[in-house]
């Protein structure tokens, strides 16, 4: 069995993908009750209507919008853990303490938060990190930690994969990959 | 304000009482003292296992007695207890893998009939993770949209019911989809994700309903409802991802060669015991 470091990036991202969302969905959403899906769709810049969370037709459409982001995140999840499975067939035991694996899932958490970042805040202005006066820098910093964490979760799977010989078996380099 | 709620607890703490405290100390003994004599064995026993397994059942006690943060008799309150005892203490249990910990305590000859009722034909059904899917969701279904609810706050012995149902569908669940004690029928990794995938999903559903009061029969006010569904939502979720992670842990490709060896052993002539 010889698989290229890059045969679980996109598991690895996925999974990242989808515990970035969960991070978001039930830190940010629920335990600090920042903000939910539309909070901020009186301000948006794509004409929605009005969602306040203070209002049961607001809280309803909030709810609604909540449960689609729970579907993508736990989709995320499953599908980064079968395609995992399916492409790792040996080891698998080990594979939990490759940093190649843990690189690649800190990078995915950074992709999910500069893409929900840039869409939802940025360019549907939907909902904001917190609404008010830091909105912006709040927004910023949220693009800043994906940034950080997108090239953190890169160096650690590079560092993983270049001692893959003794660090990570189950992702054995294959001759000519050898960087 | 745990100390405030530590006043009678609404209903069923008698039958809630001494007995089950009693029972569950008493499985806990029997756990410690079949796991120092596994451990001091030269096969060795996980203290991870232990702690697990003693955590579950800590954990189980704990949701019955009135430790919530919530009145007694307020749904969130109901809310926290099946979580509980219907997620987390199971998979705990489960985690505990008590059925090897006996397999491996007990003479050769009962190993032979424990192994082959794992084998047998209600074993296969029972420990299918479609039952557990229907035994947990369709539980939570009967008790959330028919009258059934309102009846547990008036039956001590009907609520006792209820958390052994929960408590036992949701070991049958952990067990079929994470559990590493043998189950010589557990479906394929692919197939045992998609399971969990919709039990997630029927999951969130129930929430989303009680969280609207939609065809819930539940006779508590909005707040109580939301508040219950907001628990049930992402206490869930987190209980899931446990289990998910749970379900990696056993995915050693040396317990697969291992059990595909032990049914093939146990099928081929049944004296082969699963050790």
């Amino acid at each position: 069995m010889t698989r290229r470091p890059e045969g679980i990036a996109l598991p690895g991202l996925l999974l990242g993908v989808g515990l970035g969302g969960f991070v978001d969905g039930i830190l940010l959403h629920q335990v600090l009750q920042w903000h939910h899906m539309l909070t901020s769709s009186a301000t948006a810049n794509i004409p929605i209507g009005d969602y306040p969370a203070t209002t049961v037709h607001g809280l309803q459409m909030n709810t609604l919008w909540d449960g689609l982001f729970h579907v993508v995140t736990w989709l995320a999840v499953l599908a980064g853990l079968g395609i995992l499975y399916s492409r790792v067939t040996r080891a698998r035991g080990r594979l939990w303490r490759s940093r190649v694996l843990w690189g690649w899932i800190i990078a995915g958490w950074g992709v999910f938060n500069v893409v929900e970042g840039v869409i939802d805040h940025h360019i549907l202005g939907i909902h904001h990190v917190i609404s008010g006066e830091y909105q912006t820098i709040a927004d910023v910093a949220f693009l800043v930690l994906g940034a950080l964490l997108i090239v953190g979760g890169w160096l650690l799977q590079r560092s993983g994969a270049t001692d893959a010989g003794a660090q990570a078996p189950p992702v054995r380099v294959t001759g000519g990959d050898a960087r | 304000m745990i100390g405030m709620a530590a006043h009678s607890h609404g209903h069923g703490s008698d039958l809630e009482g001494l007995p089950v405290f009693a029972s569950a100390a008493a499985l806990a003994a029997v756990y410690l003292v079949l796991a120092i004599r596994a451990y001091r064995d030269p096969r060795g026993w996980s203290a991870w296992r232990i702690a697990s397994f003693l955590g579950g059942i800590a954990l189980a006690v704990a949701a019955l007695a009135p430790t919530s943060p919530f009145p007694p008799d307020d749904f969130r309150s109901h809310m926290l207890q099946h979580l509980v005892i219907g997620m987390y203490a199971p998979l705990a249990l489960v985690m505990g893998a008590p059925i090897t910990l006996v397999l491996r305590s007990v003479p050769a000859s009962t190993g032979r009939r424990i192994g082959r009722a794992l084998h047998s034909r209600p074993a296969a059904l029972l420990s299918h993770p479609v039952t557990g899917l229907v035994l947990t969701i369709g539980g939570m279904a009967v008790l959330y949209f028919t009258p059934l609810y309102g009846a547990t706050a008036t039956s001590p012995l009907l609520h006792d019911a209820v958390h052994l149902h929960f408590l036992l569908a949701g070991y049958l669940f952990a067990f079929s989809i994470a559990g590493p004690d043998p189950a010589p029928h557990r479906p394929s990794v692919p197939f045992r994700l998609v399971v969990l995938g919709v039990a997630i999903a029927a999951h969130a559903s129930l929430a989303q309903l009680i969280y609207a009061g939609a065809l819930v029969q539940i006779p508590a006010p909005p707040v109580e409802l939301r508040g219950a569904a907001d628990l049930m939502y992402y206490g869930g979720d987190i209980a899931e991802l446990l289990l998910a992670v749970g379900l990696v842990s056993t995915w050693r490709p040396a317990r697969a060669a291992t059990r595909a060896r032990r049914s093939i052993g146990a099928r081929a002539s049944a004296n082969f015991p699963l050790t």
